[in-house]
């Protein structure tokens, strides 16, 4: 049944990217200008995020934690013993009261609110690290 | 209204249309535009087979700071939003015409605005506030009849908000001209069960006075409105409670010398919808109850009743009317080889009843035993996928509606067939829809009990071909609709009863459209549309044009929207409405707007009339405003 109300849908959508795939060129492009690397190691475990990498080149997802260069999650605190946060491994939130609660460990975040996807970047944080990000992104650090 | 203040708006109207640096497409800032626009909720809302359809998304409401339904409505191609005598949306308004049965439905989710008695709620919603709606769908051209339980010209469905992405409390604040005000709050909250919204709004609506006959003409409203969704797995609640007065412009005055004529209502709703994707059924259940007082009265005469010895003149009116609204549905979705389809079946009954019902202060029994309608439809709907690039559409639908009393049950039926063709770059739908559509309760009980008919109008009914025509080509779209509409058996008041045309009705209509979509977020989108109405041998030439030009952007902490609308009827002054709005966001926690409408004062005017019914004398007032010449400016927090 999926499948037919799929096609049904893809054809009234003119062919444009699904937003999945852009979701995941944003998280690329913001991991990729972090870490100033072209290839960054991803690990999720958020359900909103499963398995939206594959197509996006410059983020290769990761089964644990400890072997990624960035944590995306909206439950951060949870990895802060078994993965914790260095300039080396990035926690990135997806949920504003996750970020909020670990604003010392977290870079950024990426959610919704007030009906609007939402990007932030953690300048005391940025500061802390020494990253330089790009003058595009100036307007998300807060 | 402050001159400063209006030339601010004016400047700033004009500018939104220069400022646009340009953005590579790819950038982080055109990244997020294109991925709020792509995951709006309106992408999983919209059903592009049902018809030729408007979206207002999220942001585009955002950004036109969209305080009622009545700025979208002049915004839809064919309709000139207008107003009736007693102030209260109604675009299909003619004086003393009956409101046509397939002219405008509106729904929010799934819920027909909808009253038993006065029919079409829009005359009240319009005027609302629509804070706790996400997005807006308008659909034209008689659409799918399976939107809703009634098939209309112009379907408008709003949504309200996911509490998922909103994630916040927001309280606000809004001025604006004529002493007008709102203040207005909404907080959600998601757990590991579900989420829900609390909405709570106040609006002291302040209208710009006029006089005639030496009588206040005034069409402030002040509403209180809460609303809440509470969303658990696959069931979803709502409640919804709102009360207010209105003062009603001309009331029913024959000489249009009303003595502050006023309504004072409640609106109660709850409804419950069920949602199982994987075994494709849907199901709600609504329950709405509308109070209405009416106090109506005239410095000359109001009206005139018969009594058992002679015919009784009237000058004031007191009329309290309760109405209750029974709806439910339940569809089934299923998938046969490469076609989706759907099955269905609703009901709704309405029941009104009069109360304290008064004329000079003297109690006035109305004599009816007609005080409920029950309906029951069966609807199916197919969409056959020729090939990844064509489509075939098709929905039947039937109604039996049985009413109470002497008045006579009405069978109807609508049919529907479409092909839609899309390479990508061409885009073209063409839709046949023939339907037929009982006459509204009001139009019933008045025909039989205030002007004493002994049998009921017949069912109007319409046929519509139509085809559009689009070309996508990167960031442009274009696109011509042509449309015959004509519509049979029409229902018209003579004066002395309703009473179905006899001649047909035949609308030919154009429209010719642009759409440029700026990188990320925000359009520009053109519009000119005619309606050429054939004439008649009773009926006069009756065309009119439109153009809209809309401009609509996200600068970094900006957000942008102009748009000029032009409308032209016949007997009427061209009406030129220019609006624009700014909103800044100087933080994640405050944002401050100003928007102008009507700026240029030109938007269009209507005329009205009375009829003495006792010497058929003739009383009009001409050119008075639709829309005031306003500016409002608004603050909002976010926690």
């Amino acid at each position: 049944m999926k499948s037919i109300v799929a096609l049904i849908i893809l054809f009234t959508l003119s062919f444009a990217d699904e937003p999945d795939s852009i979701k995941a060129k944003i998280i690329g492009r913001v991991a990729t200008s972090l870490l100033e690397v072209s290839v960054v190691f991803i690990y999720s475990d958020d359900p909103a995020y499963e398995k939206i990498f594959e197509e996006e080149e410059n983020l290769i997802e990761t089964n644990s934690c400890s072997d990624a260069d960035m944590v995306l999650s909206s439950r951060l605190e949870e990895y802060r013993s078994i993965c914790p946060p260095t300039s080396q491994r990035l926690y990135f939130a997806t949920s504003y009261s996750d970020y909020i609660k670990n604003r010392d460990a977290a870079v950024g975040a990426f959610f919704w609110q007030k009906g609007r996807p939402n990007l932030i970047l953690n300048a005391k944080k940025l500061e802390e690290l020494k990253i330089k990000l790009p003058s595009e992104f100036d307007n998300y650090i807060e | 209204m402050p001159g400063k203040l209006l030339i601010a708006s004016i400047a700033t109207t004009i500018l939104c249309f220069f400022i646009s640096p340009i953005f590579a497409d790819e950038s982080i800032e055109s990244l997020l535009g294109s991925y709020a626009k792509r995951a709006d909720l309106s992408e999983q809302t919209k059903r592009e087979s049902d018809g030729y359809l408007i979206v207002f998304t999220r942001q585009d409401l955002d950004r036109m700071q969209i305080r009622s339904l009545r700025e979208i409505i002049e915004k839809i191609p064919f309709i000139r939003y207008n107003e009736s005598r007693l102030g209260l949306s109604a675009s299909f308004y003619a004086p003393y015409q009956p409101d046509p049965p397939a002219g405008m439905r509106v729904y929010i989710n799934d819920r027909i605005l909808y009253t038993p008695f006065f029919g079409n709620a829009l005359k009240l919603f319009g005027q609302l506030d629509m804070g706790y709606i996400d997005h807006v769908e308008v659909y034209y051209g008689l659409p799918s009849q399976t939107l809703g339980i009634d098939g209309a010209v112009v379907v408008i469905k709003m949504y309200t908000k996911d509490p998922e992405r909103e994630n916040t409390s927001i309280i606000g604040a809004v001025a604006g001209s004529y002493g007008s005000s709102e203040l207005y709050g909404y907080t959600t909250a998601k757990d590991t069960d579900g989420s829900r919204l609390i909405y709570l709004d106040y609006k002291n609506m302040h209208r710009k006075e006029s006089s005639y006959n030496s009588s206040r003409l005034s069409r402030d409203k002040e509403s209180t409105n809460f609303y809440t969704q509470i969303d658990r797995g696959r069931h979803s609640f709502e409640i919804q409670a709102i009360s207010g007065r209105l003062d009603t412009f001309l009331g029913q005055s024959p000489h249009l010398d009303p003595l502050d004529p006023h309504t004072s209502f409640s609106y109660l709703f709850g409804g419950w919808r069920y949602e199982n994707s994987e075994k494709g059924i849907e199901s709600f259940l609504h329950l709405s109850r509308n109070s209405s007082d009416h106090y109506d009265a005239s410095r000359s005469l109001l009206g005139i009743y018969q009594s058992a010895q002679e015919e009784v003149t009237f000058s004031s009116s007191r009329l309290k009317i309760i109405q209750y609204h029974t709806e439910a549905q339940i569809k089934k979705s299923f998938n046969l080889d490469r076609s989706e389809n759907s099955l269905g079946v609703q009901a709704k009954t309405g029941r009104f009843t009069f109360k304290e019902t008064y004329l000079d202060g003297i109690p006035y029994n109305i004599p009816s035993e007609f005080d409920r309608e029950t309906a029951l439809s069966l609807f199916a709907q197919g969409n056959y996928l020729i090939d990844g690039n064509r489509i075939v559409v098709g929905s039947i639908k039937g109604d039996r509606y049985f009413m109470d009393g002497d008045i006579r049950d009405y069978t109807l039926l609508s049919g529907r067939l479409g092909y839609i063709y899309n390479s990508g770059r061409w885009v073209s739908k063409s839709f046949l829809f023939y339907g037929s559509f009982a006459p509204e309760a009001k139009t019933l009980f008045e025909n039989r009990y205030l002007y004493g008919q002994s049998s009921d109008p017949d069912t109007e009914r319409s046929l519509v071909i139509s085809t559009k025509l689009t070309y996508r080509h990167q960031k442009h779209e274009t696109s011509l609709l042509a449309a015959r509409y004509i519509k049979k058996d029409a229902i018209y008041f003579n004066g002395s009863s309703y009473y179905n045309f006899e001649d047909d009705i035949v609308i030919d209509c154009l429209l010719y459209e642009y759409i440029y979509s700026f990188p990320g977020a925000g359009r520009f989108k053109a519009d000119i549309w005619t309606n050429l109405q054939q004439p008649h041998n009773s009926l006069p030439n009756r065309n009119t044009y439109g153009a809209i030009a809309d401009y609509s952007r996200s600068l970094g902490h900006f957000d942008l929207h102009t748009a000029l609308v032009y409308t032209y009827g016949p007997g009427l002054k061209p009406g030129w409405d220019l609006e624009g709005t700014v909103t800044y966001r100087p933080s994640r926690i405050v944002s401050l707007f100003i928007k102008g409408s009507n700026i240029l004062g030109k938007a269009l005017k209507s005329d009205y009339y009375g009829i003495d019914p006792v010497t058929g004398e003739v009383t009009r007032a001409n050119d008075l405003d639709i829309k005031d010449r306003r500016i409002w400016i608004g603050m909002e927090f976010q926690f």
